[in-house]
């Protein structure tokens, strides 16, 4: 990546920028703080957009931009668990009727998987960790946590007892969710196998990734003039 | 400084109308103790108050210990028009500042005394709840050219510590008709609980309350029971991800998806 050569589109989270080279099509995943300065984009969404655009769009407006034809046809729900908040959309027909939105309590999900994946010692995608009979129950991930340590202080395995944790994310978002029957998932941990396999138990998952926001931005960019 | 040389009376709540009146009769300045002071002040009674406290009761704290010295007489609202911690504010300050007389009372006006008009203007939301909180301190909010006009939306609550939460709501150029303890404050009602928990289910809410306030139970099940609701509960000053979540459920919900209204 060459500083501030190409146009970019950047969704710029708490921890991670997903990046969009819109000339060469080019799309990648590094550490915010990493790109911060090193590219200006043409637009930005996300948590620290400003650090890259003055053009911002809201985060829940792309990723809406970004879902297209996904969310047409009756109620849908999407939830979209990053680092730091999860956010629930539910839309009729493709037209937005609510949003939930835990950036409190409830919240610093994806972050504490993040953490607890490496004082596990296991792989933060959660491959080949199988989904347990049971899991932790805590309102927010930094609780969670809590209560990681004593599993594993009781004598669990870690890996076993970070399953157990990854599990109780995944009740926490398919209950803020109003406990659908399918959820429309994007964000960071759609790349968690751990997380989708535990998600699917209550639930049928269709993963969208990390970038709709991305395409979002896209599409909401060449209508506001800013993409040609 | 306006209050220069005055004696001054602290309020909190929206105290019996005659009780205020005779404080000024006597020459009280009335000073409004629920409004938040600067956060550093806030941050210095953190010794005194819980940290994970509502803001509202720390600023009264902080409020009247900022004016100690000047404070003479404090009205506090201590009943169903307020809150359990309006009694116990009113027992720590008698502790705090014994040179102080502390009025506990309660205002049980049954009857509302004015209709919502205020509330149910096209008046922008920040000048909303700026002229009704004239009322609580015994003033008269200007009412000239104020006219009901039809709702685009609603706001249930007590009027926030951080009124950039107003200001982004009134970015979208919106009518926003006010519900909750506020809207009772403008009827001269506050302590009528019964009309506190009514908002309107045909119009998209935010439902707002105060992280560690007792309204917060009556928040979350009203905007889980509301097709169209936000749920906003900010401890003090609304972060970035708060404001971004207030804009999308104001570009998405209320005015349409991705469509700006003004």
């Amino acid at each position: 990546m060459r500083e501030g050569e190409g146009l970019y589109l950047v969704d710029a989270g708490t921890l991670w920028a997903k990046v969009l080279n819109v000339e060469t099509g080019e799309r990648f995943v590094k550490p915010v703080m990493e790109v911060a300065g090193r590219i200006k984009a043409v637009a930005a969404t996300g948590h620290n957009a400003k650090l890259f655009s003055e053009n911002v769009v809201n985060e829940v407006v792309a990723l809406v931009a970004g879902l297209g034809g996904l969310v047409k046809g009756g109620h849908k729900v999407v939830c979209d668990v990053g680092s730091r908040d999860t956010k629930c959309i539910f839309l009729e027909d493709g037209v937005v009727k609510d949003i939930r939105w835990n950036s409190s309590c409830g919240a610093s999900q994806g972050f504490s998987i993040e953490v607890l994946a490496k004082i596990a010692g296991v792989d933060l995608s959660g491959k080949g960790i199988p989904v347990p009979e049971g899991m932790i129950g805590a309102v927010c991930g930094l609780l969670g946590m809590v209560k990681f340590f004593d599993l594993v202080s009781e004598g669990e395995r870690p890996d076993k007892a970070f399953a157990k944790f990854v599990k109780g994310i995944a009740f926490n978002v398919w209950t803020l969710a109003g406990k659908p029957e399918e959820i429309i998932l994007s964000g960071g941990l759609t790349e968690n196998e751990l997380f989708v396999r535990c998600l699917s138990t209550w639930c049928k998952v269709i993963s969208v990734g990390r970038f709709v926001q991305v395409e979002g931005l896209c599409a909401i960019s060449k209508k506001r003039g800013w993409l040609k | 400084m306006e209050t220069e040389g005055k004696k001054l009376a602290g309020i909190y709540g929206y105290p019996p109308e005659d009780i205020v009146s005779e404080l000024k009769r006597e020459g009280f300045y009335i000073i409004d103790l629920d409004v938040p002071p600067d956060p550093q002040e806030i941050k210095r009674v953190e010794g005194l108050v819980p940290e994970n406290y509502c803001v509202i009761i720390k600023s009264i704290i902080a409020n009247a210990l900022l004016l100690k010295d000047r404070l003479e007489v404090v009205v506090a609202t201590v009943g169903d028009d307020k809150c359990n911690g309006g009694l116990f504010a009113a027992k720590l300050l008698k502790r705090l500042l014994p040179h102080v007389k502390v009025i506990e009372t309660s205002n049980g006006t049954k009857n509302p005394l004015r209709e919502p008009l205020i509330s149910e203007s096209s008046l922008p939301l920040v000048r909303k709840f700026e002229e009704i909180l004239k009322y609580p301190v015994g003033e008269s909010p200007s009412l000239e050219g104020v006219r009901r006009a039809e709702a685009d939306m609603v706001f249930w609550g007590v009027p926030p510590a951080d009124t950039k939460i107003l200001e982004t709501i009134d970015k979208y150029g919106v009518v926003c008709h006010i519900y909750g303890w506020t809207r009772l404050v403008e009827m001269g009602i506050p302590g009528r609980v019964d009309l506190e928990l009514e908002v309107d289910m045909g119009k998209p809410a935010v439902i707002f309350a105060h992280s560690f306030c007792q309204k917060t139970l009556w928040a979350r099940y009203l905007a889980r029971a509301h097709p169209q609701a936000l749920y906003l509960e900010i401890s003090d000053f609304a972060t970035d991800s708060e404001i971004a979540k207030l804009e999308a459920f104001m570009e998405l919900v209320v005015c349409g998806r991705g469509k700006v209204c003004t």
